[in-house]
């Protein structure tokens, strides 16, 4: 698996931090609601207990003694228990007098508010014996006795609220950890969503690098529904392009068909302008169109090149189109005339686009075969990330200022070249496009010797 | 030597036509590449100088066939584009040599004479047989350094026996490389022409082998 890239501008990225905050607010904000359902669930229900346990306590009052008593124990056995985290106290108003449940044990309740104690039922937090915090329900009742006087009674119930508080713990901390689970598995989820929707862009990638590379012309049409108006835009770009240097190439190709045909029909009348004796107008028209022909090549052959990235990658057999090139010279006369010498041994393949590795070869093979005496070498080296072709003719070959000239690394003629200056020029332009390089020095044969460096 | 032109350029082909009638052949020019490669097919020329550029059918389709069909004619082709892919396609498709236009007529008809030589199996542009030496550059014949005058016709003939020489050549084959296609064919007219080069080359060098045609030998072999 390829690693994954995480810049701040990465789509993933940008996705996964907005779904994993998305996660995490609504966690969040789930906790808090339902960490507060359940202690309202919890206190409600404890407010419920402590209402019939109340209930039950009056029940069981009997308003004929002076000291509070309970016509029979509460069912509760935590009453019978000391500190039994559920105590009641009756107070007699008129007497002061008290009881209270034996889980009390030697505590009573003294509530410094009085206004607690009225008619009403008053649910309020109070001190425990245990001094903690406890809920009690608070009322003072007005009982009839049988002689029919009245006995006014402060009756007390409350219950511990540590177990309350202990659950509510609880309950928050088993929440925390489901939700933190929740979080990871969501965030999780999400990631491998995301990576699933943007698969499609992979394949898209995919597709533009083949297109760039030249192995495709267009996208395919597989791609997911929703990205399909951007690859039928691409689509539509790229005949749009494709029609364009077509149609550019087909214009130069025809514009430099149509001035070559009308220099050929030139060059015949120089001829007949020659042979009625006018040497000197003749010359200057050959000239003119000569130079013409140069530019109209130049441009034309530069038009012809393609321009490649990095990524373009070529395994051209160097052997098999050199071959091509000195058959394609052996069948003109001069070419005929020549001993040709190659000594190119095992396979090489070069990093160059056939047709412009033909170019190249083509130019300075056909070169040397001008300009050489009667015989051409041909020999090749492999170098760590390139190999070394070299061409020597012996011919005269150049004097140290024409040399300094050609071999300037980079150099570009001017856009107007003339004559033999123009296929060095594209050569020049090839090896350049190519990251190759081209040097031309005095040959031990006698001619000039170039040396082509061709990335491997 | 008959030549096949496969030119759609009006004036391009007549002036192709012109020069190489100047140097001594016979011309055939068709601007048609359907009609051209029919030509080819079907008729003997010595050599045929094909444009690639040709709107109906293009040129390397038309090699292509011809060298399919065994037709064995050295072709030349013509091309505006000088780039070396389509040169070496063009060679690769069977053509014989390529011309890149534009290019001077001196150029075009220096080419075509040697691709007529080396198809012949005569690569020196001087073709000897005895003493009779026929330069088909200056299209002279001379016999022991002495030039010696003959008409347009009767060079033809020499020409085309001695680019065959060693090997007889029939009265047919004569007619059809020696005159148009609109020539009436006379059996005479290739009898008085042979007699009337014979007595200006010398009375053994032109050989008649009856019943089969003419033939220059080199005596030596």
């Amino acid at each position: 698996m390829k690693p994954v890239s995480l810049r701040p501008n990465s789509l993933r990225l940008r996705l996964f931090a907005a779904s994993a905050t998305s996660i995490i607010i609504a966690l969040v904000i789930a906790g808090f609601v339902i960490s507060s359902l359940f202690a309202s669930h919890i206190e409600s229900s404890l407010k419920s207990n402590l209402s019939n346990q109340f209930d039950r306590l009056i029940a069981q009052i009997d308003p004929e003694i002076d000291i509070p008593t309970l016509k029979a124990p509460l069912a509760d056995p935590r009453f019978q228990v000391p500190y039994g985290d559920i105590y009641w106290q009756i107070t007699n108003v008129k007497t002061n007098a008290r009881s209270r449940s034996r889980s009390m044990w030697d505590q009573e309740f003294n509530l410094e508010d009085k206004t607690l104690f009225d008619r009403k039922l008053n649910i309020a937090n109070i001190i425990d014996p245990e001094g903690t915090l406890a809920i009690a329900f608070i009322q003072r009742l007005q009982f009839e006795k049988k002689d029919g006087s009245f006995r006014e009674l402060d009756i007390i119930l409350a219950e511990d609220l540590n177990n309350f508080y202990k659950a509510t713990k609880e309950f928050r901390f088993d929440l925390l950890r489901a939700l933190a689970i929740l979080a990871v598995a969501l965030s999780l989820a999400a990631w491998v969503q995301i990576t699933l929707g943007l698969a499609p862009l992979s394949k898209i990638k995919q597709d533009i690098s083949a297109i760039r590379t030249g192995s495709k012309n267009r996208m395919n049409d597989n791609h997911p529904p929703e990205v399909m108006p951007l690859i039928n835009e691409v689509n539509e770009l790229l005949d749009t392009q494709d029609k364009s240097i077509s149609f550019a190439r087909t214009r130069a190709s025809n514009l430099a068909h149509g001035l070559k045909t009308a220099l050929t029909v030139l060059n015949s009348e120089i001829e007949n302008i020659r042979k009625s004796g006018n040497q000197q107008s003749a010359e200057i028209i050959a000239q003119n169109t000569n130079d013409m022909s140069a530019i109209i090549d130049h441009q034309l052959r530069l038009s012809r090149l393609k321009t490649r990235s990095k990524a373009d990658h070529f395994a051209t057999p160097l052997l098999k189109n050199l071959n091509r090139v000195v058959n394609t010279l052996k069948k003109t006369p001069r070419g005929a005339e020549i001993g040709w010498h190659i000594d190119i041994s095992g396979k090489i393949e070069v990093n160059l686009d056939e047709p412009d590795l033909l170019e190249l070869i083509g130019i300075i093979i056909e070169n040397a075969t001008q300009w050489a005496n009667s015989n051409i070498y041909i020999n090749a080296n492999t170098a760590q990330k390139h190999i070394n072709l070299i061409i020597e003719d012996d011919g005269k070959g150049l004097s140290e200022k024409q040399l300094n000239l050609l071999g300037k690394r980079g150099l570009r003629l001017d856009s107007k070249g003339s004559g033999t200056g123009i296929g060095i020029s594209i050569a020049n332009e090839i090896v350049i496009m190519n990251s190759g390089e081209l040097n031309f020095a005095k040959s031990s044969k006698g001619g000039l010797r170039v040396l082509i460096q061709i990335p491997i | 030597m008959r030549a096949l032109i496969i030119e759609n350029d009006k004036k391009i082909g007549a002036s192709i036509s012109t020069a190489l009638e100047l140097a001594g052949f016979l011309t055939v020019l068709e601007k048609d590449g359907e009609e051209g490669w029919f030509l080819g097919s079907s008729e003997p020329f010595d050599v045929i100088i094909l444009d690639l550029g040709l709107p109906t059918l293009d040129g390397l389709t038309i090699l292509k066939r011809w060298r399919k069909e065994n037709c064995i004619t050295p072709v030349l082709i013509l091309t505006a584009r000088g780039n070396w892919d389509e040169r070496v396609e063009g060679i690769d498709s069977g053509a014989d040599d390529y011309l890149v236009k534009p290019y001077r007529s001196e150029e075009l008809v220096a080419r075509v004479r040697s691709l007529v030589r080396r198809s012949t199996g005569n690569a020196a542009p001087n073709i000897v047989v005895n003493d009779i030496v026929l330069d088909t550059r200056q299209m002279r014949v001379s016999r022991d350094g002495q030039p010696i005058p003959l008409t347009p016709q009767e060079y033809r003939l020499v020409s085309y026996l001695m680019h065959n020489n060693n090997r007889v050549v029939d009265q047919m084959e004569l007619t059809e490389h020696l005159y148009s296609q609109d020539f009436e064919r006379d059996s005479n007219s290739i009898e008085v022409l042979v007699g009337r080069t014979r007595r200006k080359l010398g009375k053994n060098s032109i050989k008649t082998r009856r019943g089969f045609g003419y033939i220059m030998e080199d005596e030596n072999d």
